[in-house]
């Protein structure tokens, strides 16, 4: 079912600011943090000299390996009225960080990445100039996996097809139209299983939402033993629970490959 | 090539007044279609009677019917897929007056030897490339010929009509996920352009457009709008993409192809580069259009797929 408008009172009030804010969500990613943190600031910088205003918004979920100690410092050094940073003192799970990072965006447009993520600068403004042309709640590129300083392989690197196993890889680092929440409420209040890209490509792309897939790299994913890969990302309980794999799901569209330089590839 | 009956008269195996039928795989690439096209295109510029026609549509012929006709066909393991009645297709390429298998891929493949596991004997095989593989094939005994992937007369006007402006994506990689494909990309991306374009989908996902795949008028959609095409092989053998150089040039992009291996300078085909920062230096210190030109360069001096093509046929 297509929103056609915007419902919640939050929709209205990011609806109109056309921008980008760069969500970083963290729980005990210390070691990966100013990697995120340094790709983002460039981020930030390539989106304004394309026009685009910007923010990051760092989101830490009660780690306890001195990400929190990190953040702080990090605020104080830049005194950057464009780098917000809140730390949780009880976790709440990717979904709620998630929830609260559109309520709190300043922006219509919102990239969702967790601190394990390192954007490439230089393809943000693409994937947003993705999802301003194409009116898709989400986009999202390339993925490099990078595993002790070596390339280890690619996720993300197709669009999503409903019901094909090996376009499940959709990882967590995509950009969303947060004008479209209650859209995006639903989505995320959904089944659990599998990657949360994949999961929030599959319940937009049911729900009769365009999805796009920009074939830059958007980011690499630093590989290390906290991973979510098909695990349900800061499960408390652990539970890694798993979709069916092969399930076939007749009738929903993929979703599309675009590129704000040639257009939709797919046609 | 001539080959001795059994009362050792030698007898051509195409005549210049022969009816060719020109087979292409429907299921698969839409590759085998466009090679099709093209053959028959050749064909008819030296005034050939030649046809163009699916593998499933030859399953519709009636018996008998190729009896004074020579078939090519494309891929004939290909061919096999998707078919109505695979009985009445060997059945009706069997029957043909001469057979000639057409294939575009690296010899030391296991998808070139399947090619001879189809139950069809092929008079000659035509390989359809930039480089001459015969010396690779051991104890071979289908007569080999060579065919320079030329352009052909409209292919030689659309590439000299290409414009070089308006190119906003620095460079394209498309194919098959592979790990050396990603290192590409990443090689790319860092010593080169951090913009470039990535389409890496996992093996063995259909090329659909209702899976958002990229299909061949997306390829050119993209090419037209990039400078620099650049791949790695799929596999591990000695073997240039003749395909991909074409499609390339003919939406004005210049076709770069990154082999960490071999030594390619002695086949004069520009644009192969061993690493991406061989790549990288050429392409600051020549320039895209400068670079182009010598694709261009080499690809018109090799004359015209249609006469290329016809010294083929007759020596078959």
């Amino acid at each position: 079912m297509r929103v056609s408008e915007p419902e919640s009172s939050i929709a209205d009030a990011v609806a109109e600011k056309v921008g980008m804010t760069v969500l970083v969500r963290g729980r005990n990613h210390r070691a990966f943090l100013p990697g995120a943190l340094r790709g983002a600031l460039d981020a930030l910088q390539a989106l304004e000299e394309k026009g685009s205003p910007a923010e990051i918004l760092v989101l830490d979920d009660a780690s306890l390996d001195g990400s929190q100690k990190l953040l702080r410092s990090v605020q104080a050094l830049y005194d950057e009225t464009r780098l917000k940073t809140l730390c949780l003192g009880e976790s709440v799970g990717a979904a709620k960080l998630l929830e609260m990072g559109i309520e709190a965006a300043t922006f219509r447009y919102v990239c969702v990445m967790d601190a394990d993520h390192e954007p490439v600068a230089e393809n943000l403004p693409l994937l947003l100039q993705s999802v301003v042309d194409t009116g898709a709640v989400m986009a999202y590129g390339n993925l490099v996996e990078v595993e002790d300083g070596a390339v280890a392989g690619i996720r993300s690197n197709m669009p999503a097809v409903p019901g094909l196993k090996k376009t499940r890889r959709i990882d967590a680092f995509y950009v969303l139209d947060a004008s479209k929440a209650p859209v995006l409420e639903a989505a995320t209040e959904a089944d659990p299983d599998g990657p949360e890209g994949w999961n929030m490509a599959l319940r937009l792309l049911s729900g009769g939402e365009l999805v796009v897939f920009v074939p830059v790299v958007a980011g690499y994913h630093r590989k290390h033993s906290m991973s979510a890969g098909e695990k349900l990302r800061f499960s408390d309980d652990g539970s890694t629970s798993r979709r069916t794999d092969g399930e076939r799901l007749g009738g929903i569209p993929s979703a599309r490959t675009y590129h704000p330089d040639v257009g939709f590839l797919d046609e | 090539m001539r080959r001795a009956n059994e009362l050792g008269y030698s007898y051509e195996h195409v005549r210049a007044n022969d009816k060719l039928l020109i087979v292409y795989p429907q299921a698969g690439s839409a590759f085998y279609e466009t090679l099709g096209r093209r053959l028959v295109t050749s064909c008819e510029e030296k005034s050939r009677d030649a046809t163009l026609c699916s593998a499933a549509e030859v399953c519709e012929l009636e018996d008998g019917s190729l009896d004074d006709t020579v078939v090519a066909v494309i891929a004939p393991a290909q061919c096999r897929h998707g078919l109505p009645d695979r009985d009445k297709f060997f059945r009706t390429i069997s029957g043909a007056r001469g057979r000639i298998m057409v294939l575009a891929e690296s010899v030391e493949t296991e998808w070139f030897e399947n090619q001879f596991k189809v139950p069809l004997d092929f008079d000659a095989l035509i390989d359809l490339g930039f480089v001459f593989q015969q010396e690779k094939l051991k104890g071979f005994e289908t007569p080999y010929h060579f065919l320079f992937n030329a352009p052909t007369r409209e292919e030689r006007q659309t590439i000299e009509r290409a414009s070089v402006t308006g190119r906003r994506i620095p460079w394209a990689t498309v194919g098959h996920e592979r790990r050396d494909r990603v290192q590409l990309a990443h090689d790319l991306l860092t010593g080169f352009d951090p913009s470039g374009f990535v389409f890496l989908p996992p093996a063995g996902v259909m090329i659909k457009k209702e899976n958002g795949m990229i299909g061949p008028e997306g390829l050119h959609a993209l090419l037209t709008k990039t400078e620099y095409y650049v791949w790695e092989s799929l596999h591990e053998y000695d073997y240039y993409e003749s395909f991909r150089f074409r499609e390339a040039l003919l939406a004005g992009a210049m076709p770069c192809k990154v082999d960490r291996r071999k030594d390619w300078r002695s086949t004069g085909i520009p644009g192969i580069f061993p690493s991406v920062e061989a790549f990288a230096e050429s392409a600051q210190r020549e320039g895209f259009e400068t670079i182009l030109d010598s694709a261009k360069e080499f690809y018109f001096s090799q004359g015209l797929l249609a006469d290329r093509l016809e010294e083929v046929l007759e020596s078959v």
